[in-house]
Formats: C-alpha cells, sequence, structure tokens
C-alpha cells in the first residue's frame, strides 16, 4: 500500500501551499483573492446603484393606485409625459442648463488651476479659497445666495441699487433665475474640479515645457500645443463627472424657485421630485428618472467619443 | 469590604431592574412640526409619561420640509413613524392614501370635547382621523407709529369697523412711500393659499367644484381672478414686498418696524405684544368691499400610521394629547387658539383682553376652512407657485387658468 500518511499527505500539501504562493502572489491573484478585494465595493455598487436603477426601470412601467396597489401600464407614463407641455419645457431647461454651465464651470475651474499652479506668493491661500465653497453644504449655499439675492433686503441689490442698473430680480426673475443657478452652482462647484485639473497640470512632464521654450514656443503655444492635448484625459473625467453632476441639478431649484418663476428653472431631476411627493405619482416620477439616466449615459458617451485621447496623449 | 459588597449587588439588581422596566417600555416614532425651540419635544415625552410603558422619539421638521418629510416616510408604507402631525386640510388627503387610523373607538366622545371647526378638520366621511391639537385663527397687526408717520389714522380692534381690501392698499402706498426698507402690508406666509385664499373668499368665490377634484371654471372664476388681481396689486405696486418667502424674516420685518399692517396668526400677535417698543394694535382682517368679511383658520393635528407596530400604545397616546393638561402646556408653549372647548374656560385668564376678544369673534363669525378634498396637497402646491409667480409679476388670468388645468390633471386620481 502506498497510501501512507506520509505519501498522501504530500501532494495535497504541496497543492495547498501552491495555492497559498498564488492567493498572495501580487503578479498571479487567484479569483477568491480578487473577489476579496471586489466583493464589498460590487456589493455596495449593486445594492446602491444598479438595483435601484432596475427598480426604476421596472417602476417606470407601472402606475400606483391611491392605496399603494400597482399595476402594470406599459408605456401609459411615457406617453402620457411625452404629450406633457411642461415636461419638454423641463427638458429644454435643463438642457439650457447644462449647455452653459458645464463648459463655463469647467473653463473657470481650468483658469483658477492655471492661476494656482504657477508659483507665487500666498500660493496655498489661494488654492484653499478657491476650494473653500466647495466644503459647504448645497443647501447652505443655495439659502446664503438666495438671500444676498433677495429683491428687497439683499446685499447685492442694496449695492446694485446704489448704480444704474438697480435692483435686479435674480431668483424672482424669468430671465435672470436660470442665470442665477448658473452662477451658484459654479461658484460652489468651480474649485472642486479645478483640483482636478491641477492634479493633471501637475502630471505634465516639466521637460515639454523646457523643449518649447529652447525652441521659442510662447506661452499661448505652449499652452495650446501642450498644455491642452496633454489635459484630455483630464478633462475627459472632469466633463463627465460635471455633466453627470449638473443634469441631476436640484438642491437650489427645490431650496429657491421650486421650478419657477414661470417654469424658467424647472429641470427634470425637480420635475421628478415633484411628481413623486408632492402629486404622488410614482410612475410618472421614474419615468422621468428614467429618462434622465438615458440622458446622462447618452451624454456620457458622447464625450468619451469627443474626447478619446489620441496616441500618446 | 462587607457594605461594599452588598452595596454592589444592590447596585447591580437595581440597574437590572431598571433595566428591565426600560426595555419593557415601547418607544414610540413621532414626526412634527419645529417650534418654539422643540417644544414638541418635550411636550409629548411629558405627555407620554402619563401613559404606562410609553416613551417617544420625535423627529422635528421645519415647517418648509414636513409635508415632503412625511411623504417620504408615509410613502415607504412601512411601520414608522407611530404617530405624525397633520395639517387639518391634508387628513382628507392621508386618509385617501391609506395612511390614517380611524380614532372614533379611542375618543367617542370627541364631539363633546374638541371645538366644532377642529374637529370637521380631522373628520372625513363623518369618521374621526386625525386628533386636532391646536387651531388658527388670522389677523391683522398694526404698526401705530408707521401710520402716524404717514399721518393716518389706524384701524381699530372693533369687527365693526374693519378696513376693506381697498382702504388698505390706500393706506399701504401712503406708508412704503416713508422709505425704501418701509412696506405698507405683508402677509406672514406670502405665497400661502391659507392666507391668499381669504381674498377670493371674500368676493365670494368657490375655490373648488363639488366633486372635490375639478379647479376649472373655480380657481380661474372672475371672482378669483379679481380678488387675486389685487393681491397681485400689493406686490406691483410697492405694498408689500414680493418674494419674502422666509416667513421667519416676514415676521422679523414687522417685529422691527418696517411694516404697516401686517397678516399674522394670533401667535404673532402674542409674539409682537412682548416686543418692546412697538406700538401695536391687534384689528380684524380687511374683507373685500360689498364682499363678506373671512378668516382663515386651520389646525394642527395628530394621526396614527395605520401600520404601526404599536397601535395601542399609539392610541393610548393619543388619549392622552385629548387631556386638558397636555392643552394647557401646548398652549404655554404656542399660543395659538386651543382646540378644547374646556381649555377655553380653564385658560380664562390668558384668553382675556383684545388680541382673544377678536381671536374668539373671528373663530365664530368669520372662520373659513380651507376644503377638505383628497388632493389638498397638489392644490395647494400648485397655488402656491401661481401665487408666487404672480407676486414677481406673471399675468393672473393666465396663471389662474394655468394652474387650474394642472390642478385638473393631478386631482383627477381622486375622483370617485
Amino acid at each position: 500500500m502506498t497510501d501512507s500518511p506520509v505519501a498522501s499527505s504530500t501532494p495535497k500539501s504541496a497543492a495547498k501551499a501552491s495555492r497559498k504562493r498564488t492567493m498572495l502572489d501580487p503578479q498571479r491573484p487567484s479569483w477568491a483573492t480578487l473577489m476579496m478585494f471586489l466583493l464589498p465595493a460590487i456589493s455596495l455598487l449593486i445594492v446602491f446603484r444598479l438595483a435601484p436603477i432596475a427598480i426604476s426601470i421596472g417602476g417606470s412601467f407601472t402606475s400606483q393606485s391611491l392605496l399603494g396597489e400597482t399595476t402594470f401600464h406599459g408605456l401609459g407614463n411615457y406617453s402620457n409625459l411625452f404629450a406633457d407641455e411642461g415636461f419638454w419645457n423641463s427638458v429644454r431647461v435643463t438642457l439650457l442648463f447644462n449647455i452653459i454651465i458645464n463648459p463655463l464651470q469647467i473653463f473657470v475651474a481650468f483658469i483658477m488651476a492655471l492661476l494656482v499652479f504657477a508659483p507665487g506668493r500666498f500660493l496655498t491661500f489661494f488654492r484653499v479659497s478657491f476650494f473653500l465653497p466647495m466644503t459647504m453644504s448645497t443647501a447652505l449655499v443655495a439659502v446664503m445666495w438666495n438671500l444676498l439675492f433677495d429683491p428687497n433686503l439683499g446685499l447685492v441689490n442694496s449695492i446694485l441699487a446704489q448704480t444704474p442698473l438697480g435692483r435686479q430680480g435674480f431668483f424672482f426673475d424669468e430671465d435672470q433665475a436660470l442665470g442665477a443657478m448658473i452662477w451658484i452652482s459654479t461658484w460652489k462647484g468651480a474649485g472642486y474640479y479645478m483640483i482636478f485639473l491641477l492634479a493633471g497640470l501637475f502630471r505634465i512632464s516639466e521637460e515639454l515645457y523646457e523643449a518649447a521654450h529652447v525652441d521659442g514656443a510662447s506661452p499661448w503655444q505652449q499652452l495650446r500645443l501642450i498644455t491642452l492635448p496633454q489635459m484630455k484625459r483630464t478633462f475627459l473625467f472632469v466633463f463627465v463627472a460635471d455633466t453627470t453632476v449638473n443634469l441631476l441639478f436640484f438642491a437650489p431649484v427645490y431650496i429657491i424657485t421650486r421650478g419657477g418663476p414661470n417654469g424658467s428653472t424647472d429641470t427634470l431631476m425637480y420635475r421628478a421630485y415633484e411628481s413623486s411627493f408632492t402629486f404622488v405619482d410614482w410612475g410618472r416620477a421614474l419615468s422621468l428618472s428614467c429618462i434622465l439616466l438615458s440622458l446622462v449615459v447618452i451624454v456620457a458617451c458622447a464625450q468619451m467619443l469627443f474626447f478619446k485621447p489620441g496616441e500618446g496623449e | 469590604m462587607k457594605h461594599l459588597r452588598e452595596f454592589t449587588f444592590a447596585l447591580a439588581a437595581s440597574t437590572f431592574v431598571a433595566g428591565v422596566a426600560v426595555a419593557d417600555d415601547v418607544e414610540l416614532s413621532a414626526i412634527g412640526l419645529s417650534f418654539s425651540d422643540g417644544a414638541l419635544t418635550s411636550l409629548l415625552s411629558d405627555a407620554a409619561k402619563n401613559v404606562d410603558g410609553v416613551t417617544v422619539d420625535t423627529e422635528l421638521l421645519p415647517f418648509g420640509q414636513l409635508f415632503s418629510g412625511l411623504e417620504v416616510r408615509l410613502q415607504a408604507r412601512n411601520e414608522t413613524p407611530d404617530l405624525y402631525y397633520v395639517d387639518g386640510p391634508l387628513t382628507a388627503s392621508y386618509t385617501a392614501r391609506g395612511h390614517l387610523t380611524a380614532l372614533d373607538d379611542i375618543l367617542p366622545n370627541a364631539s363633546e370635547i374638541y371645538t366644532s371647526a377642529a374637529l370637521q378638520q380631522g373628520t372625513v366621511d363623518g369618521v374621526l382621523m386625525s386628533v386636532p391639537l391646536e387651531s388658527s385663527t388670522v389677523v391683522m397687526l398694526v404698526n401705530n407709529a408707521l401710520f402716524e408717520q404717514a399721518g393716518i389714522e389706524a384701524p381699530t380692534n372693533d369687527p365693526q369697523d374693519r378696513w376693506t381690501w381697498e382702504k388698505v392698499a390706500d393706506a399701504g402706498k401712503k406708508i412704503s412711500a416713508l422709505g425704501e426698507d418701509t412696506w405698507g402690508f405683508n402677509f406672514h406666509f406670502g405665497d400661502s393659499p391659507y392666507m391668499a385664499l381669504i381674498m377670493p373668499q371674500s368676493k365670494g368665490a368657490t375655490l373648488i367644484g363639488d366633486d372635490g377634484v375639478t379647479a376649472s371654471g373655480y380657481v380661474n372664476s372672475p371672482e378669483f381672478i379679481e380678488a387675486i388681481s389685487a393681491y397681485s396689486a400689493l406686490y406691483s405696486d410697492g405694498i408689500a414686498p414680493a418674494g419674502m418667502y422666509d416667513y421667519s424674516l416676514a415676521l422679523e420685518l414687522f417685529l422691527n418696524g418696517k411694516v404697516g399692517m401686517f397678516a399674522g396668526v394670533v401667535s404673532d400677535a402674542v409674539t409682537a405684544g412682548k416686543r418692546d417698543g412697538l406700538d401695536l394694535t391687534v384689528a380684524p382682517l380687511p374683507y373685500f368691499e360689498g364682499g363678506t368679511p373671512v378668516t382663515p383658520t386651520g389646525s394642527w393635528h395628530i394621526g396614527v400610521n395605520p401600520r404601526s407596530a404599536n397601535p395601542e400604545k399609539a392610541a393610548a397616546l393619543v388619549q392622552a394629547l385629548a387631556q386638558p393638561e397636555f392643552v394647557a402646556a401646548y398652549f404655554g408653549a404656542r399660543a395659538n387658539p386651543p382646540v378644547l372647548k374646556s381649555a377655553w374656560e380653564s385658560l380664562g385668564d390668558q384668553l382675556d383682553g383684545e388680541l382673544w376678544t377678536l381671536a374668539r369673534y373671528e373663530i365664530n363669525n368669520t372662520a373659513v376652512a380651507r376644503p377638505s378634498i383628497g388632493g389638498w396637497l397638489e392644490y395647494d402646491s400648485i397655488l402656491r407657485n401661481a401665487l408666487r409667480e404672480i407676486q414677481g409679476g406673471a399675468d393672473v388670468t393666465e396663471r389662474l387658468n394655468a394652474a387650474a388645468a394642472e390642478m385638473d390633471r393631478e386631482l383627477l386620481k381622486y375622483k370617485k
């Protein structure tokens, strides 16, 4: 008999040792190792992202009775939405808001990043100052700017009243409300994106600038031919992140204007909120959420195609 | 050493017994309105002391977030909160959506102990669905000093001498002309249908069709449009500050002597009465010439979640909230008209004076409650948005037509 305890344990222990080596080998991690690290993140992603999305998509084809009984409604919620003028106004407002705010916010963030990139006095002070608005909660920022822009007692209007411009309506004026929203969102958000763009600027090799300098390139040429192409990956990330956030723009609208005046700030996100928590229409709210989700996916894909980095970038 | 051992043993035993007692207590969850520095938390906790084995964990929400916060929680359709604050006109809405427990068996003598107006707001199809805690009426607070500066005679406290809206507008223009930061008139809740609806009601307008779901023809009726045009003129003529949706700021402006006439609830009048240097008259709310004097009334209630895991305990707490001691303590925290008939007698010394005489007169003679319809949440929200835009200069007829159409669409789901 060859199956003595010693003889039989040798291949088993060798296999065990081999498994252990593979598990610990960073070059050849086993599935178990991979899953051990990935599972927590994947679980959270499923629970907090994918499952709600699946529920939303399913729910958008249903309607609820007043007592909460759910029935299949087919495409009814979508057809009702498409027949609603208010919905199309919300689409228009959401797109207009994004068409203006995304390039503006990133342009401002990039200028700020360039300003705090170059060495100079009080550099840390300026970096912190630019980033500081991001540390405030959106609700607080909305309340603060609402007070500052108040048509009766606001500080901004008290100053404007002394100038030829006179008092302005801001959030209270149909023609200015969306602009005022863009202003507060940029004031809060630009500093955040500045940090990513600053990191991108630090990533560019110093040698490229030195070579350009030797070749006699002007600062403008250096920016156009070195900085901007080298920043393409960073811009891609910032554009996608910024657009996603701004397509879901909600809190200031809820706090300050409630979609008014005359629907001028009635974003899709606010409309979805109002449908569910004021008008108690879950089917419509979920349809709006799905449309919003589709919009985010389409825009993000388009941006990824447009900003796709080329060879060597 | 022996004593120490005995002491330790006694301490451990008493801690264990106390722990068991606490563990046996049921903690009810409640959501309520934040007022008077969170007074409701201690009011409910004190009331719970009169109910065996009950404690209350109260979550307070400010007025602006109360309704949406409740919607989020109630639409989850689970066992929390056990009890929650109900704005009177929303009783029908919560009932239609299965969010309230019938309370007739808990308070069979409700019709004997509560004032009829408050009880009516908590009753749907003859069944008591929410129990009143406090009611409200609105008066016009007058800053006599501003009237004197403008050279106008101020309104008096006498309901027979009630001003018209036309007279308020005339006096308001003169007071507003005193300075850029001075206004003739303001509502405490400027964008709230609770206050603004008295204008169309005074013109004789009906707020909603008999079916409770038809708004077209009512919200945009000629009387409604005419009355809301007068509301619009208050803002376009600079008599009232447009866009003031921060209610505490609106009150503070009056308390600081910047507003000549202020439509506020009774507790505002109590606050104003305590403000040093404010020469105050409490006058009745105006009405339209040729119309009817109308004052708003409403009440805050408490309701029981039908999915509560502790319905008996929640019911016992509701009974404790119907006791005169609780109503008196509540009145001490927020001096609005009490809902128990007996409180008007027991709090007699606190309900004397010009203010309470007028408040009692208005409640008995001119108060009109908002319609008790399933879709009040939608009606209120749509009209509130319309009022905000009308304050901003939107065309009254166009905006009310749009609001009526939106209401028709959103109220349809409540059609029986």
